[in-house]
């Protein structure tokens, strides 16, 4: 099975569980578990907040955009920001790194999505923006019967 | 499910009920309301996320920032019920190298 989706909303927190929600709905039909659902939704809000709060420092004029794709029982998604860009990948995914310390950031969102999905990639300019890709397998039903 | 917090005031202990979702959006207001109610005493703190149905880093941030506040004053702060991604979320950020879990509560 194959199917595609592109989302674009602004770069406000409000819309963080929208995002969210829309991509457990639109990989519901391949009958995913409570807990896979759950992970997806994480991995979406972690990378969706990142946009809004570093990539455009919650500058809601600002547009976020989230690509999805699925194939057969594979799932990528492509969170999007034309905002400011990391400047040291290899930095930001340290767990615990962040660079908004004052604001309770745990600096765990990017140790998070590696954790939960089977795939992250990162590509990003400074002052142009970036690119968070993330690839997850969902089970096949009858496994899950299996085990 | 409607997004908020209530609590429950033990003897020693007070239980902080987390109702719906955590996330950057509402941790805000969360840590106000959390801080008000820290205050209320010096009780010892469990955080009960029975019926959390999502928290993500912002979550953390928010539990570690609490953590922290009720360290310096030598009070404990244990965390309860999280649903199975919630726990892995926590674990992976180190929150049980330095707070208790609790499969229930029984006080
Ligand atoms: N889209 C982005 N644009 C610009 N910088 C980013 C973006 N995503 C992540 N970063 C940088 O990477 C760092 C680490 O991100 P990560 O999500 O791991 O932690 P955090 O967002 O700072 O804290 P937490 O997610 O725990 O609330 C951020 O502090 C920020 O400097
Ligand atoms: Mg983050």
């Amino acid at each position: 099975m194959k199917n595609e989706m592109i989302l674009s909303f602004r770069a406000s927190l409000e819309n963080e569980p929208f995002a969210r929600t829309c991509l457990a709905s639109f990989i519901a039909s391949l009958n995913p578990t409570i807990d896979e659902i759950v992970e997806m939704k994480t991995i979406v809000g972690e990378a969706v907040s990142n946009a809004i709060i570093h990539g455009y420092n919650c500058d809601s004029e600002q547009t976020v955009i989230m690509k999805a794709m699925i194939h057969d029982r594979t799932v990528m998604v492509q969170i999007e920001d034309r905002g400011q860009g990391i400047e040291n990948i290899e930095e930001a995914k340290q767990p615990m790194f962040t660079s908004k310390k004052e604001l309770e950031h745990a600096g765990m969102g990017l140790s998070i999505i590696e954790a939960l999905c089977d795939k992250m990639e990162i590509i990003s300019y400074l002052g142009l923006g970036t690119q968070l890709i993330m690839i997850k397998e969902f089970h096949h039903d009858q496994d899950r019967n299996d085990s | 499910m409607e997004n908020k917090i209530e609590y429950e005031i033990k003897e020693n202990v007070t239980i902080v009920y987390f109702f719906g979702e955590i996330d950057s959006h509402n941790v805000v207001s969360y840590r106000n309301k959390l801080n008000m109610i820290l205050a209320l005493n010096d009780n010892d703190i469990i955080f009960h996320f029975k019926e959390t149905t999502f928290i993500d880093s912002a979550g953390v941030g928010l539990v570690l920032g609490r953590y922290q506040q009720l360290y310096k004053e030598g009070r404990h702060l244990s965390l309860c019920a999280l649903s199975q991604t919630a726990y892995k979320v926590f674990e992976l950020s180190g929150l049980f190298e330095i707070m208790d879990y609790l499969k229930e509560v029984n006080v």
